[in-house]
């Protein structure tokens, strides 16, 4: 394995030398498409309200991302082209990386530098010009910051993949490629969230159950471990979000006194297994996007 | 500086376009590769700079194994393909681009042969004719003084004069340790450029001779009639009576005739073959 920073800035330098043109251009084309957004949400009912303003982001950077992402190994479909990127002197590690740093940083910075400026203008024509009091998008470092952004890695990382894998039709193939994986993990989920826990069975299980009784005033009357024979039902369990098992209304008479539990629910950290396979994802498909790119051939 | 042994190559498994060829280059010299169209020339000069995999045998160029493609083995191989690919640059900005990753490119060279090339190194290259950009590529391929220039076709497109020129200029330039495959079919461009000839043919090099023994060994003549001929091996009608490939009994000098050696070659194989054996 070969790495070398200087050769890295030479392929930097290369790819910006090449391309500027195009690169330029493409910015200006997603400008104007944000902008025919914004100005179709603005003239539109419920307006440019925060929610279309994060949709008109995210879903921009996601698709735009993606379209560019398969154009950086692009030249490796076509024969004369492909010569040439494949017998200039860098490693393969260092040709991936640098089409990494265009797609993964390079174009998300420059998407965000042209992009967001449209909807804080888009926002302020709404909030003070047309006076429709909406509140403008701000991306704050929380979850879902992190979700979008693994969300943006996971689709930038299988369009690199497509580029090394696909010798034509290499967007179209990318995106079905994405849709696999998308709906493959719907399909799959049932099956996965039943090996994982064994739920409606037919018969009640044997549970040990921590049971609490609490009076009126919510002051705990007894506390104690018991045997219980349960029904379990899935409550919720998509791929990303947690299985929850539930039981509706135990009834329970103790001291003379009859108790009535409402729903119980016992959450699994379902989630936890997809959300570390996505991550997990991403070095994936760049080490296999990297092997593809070390045995290509033309 | 090249050793091949028992290379078999194929785009499909069951199609073999290499099989069991052997080869071993020496440096110093310029080898000139024949063969028919689909012999698998290309091919092999793909295996070579390590575009293409063996699927049995070994390569090793300059003591690499090509198939690992690293810097320092992509440093000291070029490879000149007949298509070229160049970007939307100008020939300045080119060089400031690629030179770099080649620590013995020499600038000064490259636009000696610019000039000698007559070509403006103001031009962008998109806007220069095939020839042109041919003639850029030839001169970046030989300023990077590449340990092993491969070179497929690289007359295809020059006119007349840039012929003539690229043949001083390869002349000119060749040292001790490079070595230069030139691969082509208008083998008159280069007849007397190469100093090595090989010939690819059933999946193999089946000839692989220096042009002084081929020489020595035969002789290239114009006759009148094939009956001034003793031993004629092959014979071409000419304007005026024949050319003749013949065996030299009488060590006669001739000066090589490669297209006539190779139609030769591929006409009467064995008669041809057994000289050299």
């Amino acid at each position: 394995m070969q790495f070398s920073l200087h050769r890295i800035w030479l392929l930097t330098r290369k790819q910006w030398a090449e391309n500027q043109q195009l690169y330029i251009l493409g910015l200006l084309a997603i400008a104007g498409i944000i902008a025919a957004t914004v100005i179709f949400n603005l003239i539109g009912s419920p307006g440019f309200e925060r929610r279309v303003q994060e949709n008109t982001l995210i879903i921009g950077l996601l698709a735009s991302g993606f379209v560019f992402a398969t154009t950086t190994l692009t030249q490796l479909n076509q024969k004369t082209a492909g010569i040439n990127v494949l017998m200039l002197p860098a490693s393969a590690l260092e040709k991936l990386a640098v089409a990494a740093i265009y797609s993964m940083l390079v174009f998300p910075v420059c998407f965000l530098v042209v992009v967001y400026p449209l909807i804080v203008i888009g926002h302020y024509v709404e909030h003070d010009v047309i006076g429709r009091p909406n509140s403008l998008y701000f991306i704050n470092a929380d979850e879902k910051v992190f979700g979008i952004l693994f969300t943006f890695l996971v689709f930038q990382s299988t369009a690199l993949f497509s580029t090394v894998l696909f010798k034509r039709y290499v967007l179209i193939k990318g995106v079905i490629l994405i849709m696999i994986i998308f709906f493959g993990t719907l399909i799959l989920n049932p099956f996965l969230a039943k090996s994982i826990i064994k739920t409606n069975p037919g018969t009640p299980i044997a549970a040990t159950v921590k049971e609490t009784y609490y009076d009126a005033k919510q002051n705990i009357v007894e506390s104690k471990i018991t045997k219980e024979s349960l029904w379990t039902n899935i409550w919720s369990a998509t791929p990303y979000s947690d299985i929850q098992i539930n039981n509706w209304v135990v009834n329970k008479k103790f001291n003379g006194v009859d108790y009535v539990s409402y729903r119980i629910v016992i959450t699994n950290p379902y989630r936890s297994v997809f959300i570390l396979l996505f991550i997990i994802s991403i070095p994936f498909l760049w080490v296999i996007t990297w092997f593809r790119l070390k045995e290509k051939e033309l | 500086m090249i050793n091949i042994e028992n290379l078999t190559f194929g785009y499909h498994k069951k199609q073999a376009v290499l099989e069991n060829l052997d080869l071993h280059l020496k440096p110093g010299h310029i080898y000139g590769l024949l063969g028919r169209n689909g012999a698998g020339k290309s091919s092999l000069l793909h295996n070579i700079c390590g575009l293409l995999f063996p699927d049995a045998g070994t390569c090793q160029v300059a003591g690499k194994n090509p198939a690992d493609r690293s810097p320092e083995f992509l440093q000291q191989v070029f490879l000149l393909p007949e298509e070229i690919y160049l970007p939307n640059v100008s020939i300045k900005s080119y060089l400031d681009i690629y030179a770099p990753f080649y620590p013995e490119f020499n600038r000064d060279l490259f636009f000696q042969f610019l000039t000698e090339f007559e070509i403006p190194v103001e031009n962008k290259l998109q806007s220069m004719s095939y020839g042109q950009k041919k003639k850029v590529m030839i001169s970046f391929a030989l300023a990077t003084q590449a340990k092993v220039l491969l070179m497929d076709e690289p007359t295809n497109g020059l006119d007349i004069p840039s012929k003539r020129q690229f043949r001083k200029i390869i002349a000119g330039i060749i040292k001790e340790d490079q070595l230069i495959i030139i691969s082509t079919h208008q083998v008159k461009d280069l007849d007397s450029l190469i100093d090595f000839v090989l010939i690819l043919e059933d999946k193999k090099i089946i000839l692989h001779q220096p042009v002084d023994h081929i020489t020595e060994k035969l002789s290239f003549k114009q006759v009148m009639s094939l009956d001034e001929i003793a031993t004629p091996i092959y014979s071409e009608g000419a304007l005026k009576g024949y050319a003749v490939v013949a065996i030299n009994n009488k060590q006669e000098h001739s000066r090589l005739d490669m297209e006539m050696f190779f139609n030769a070659v591929l006409t009467e194989k064995q008669q041809i073959l057994s000289q050299f054996n």
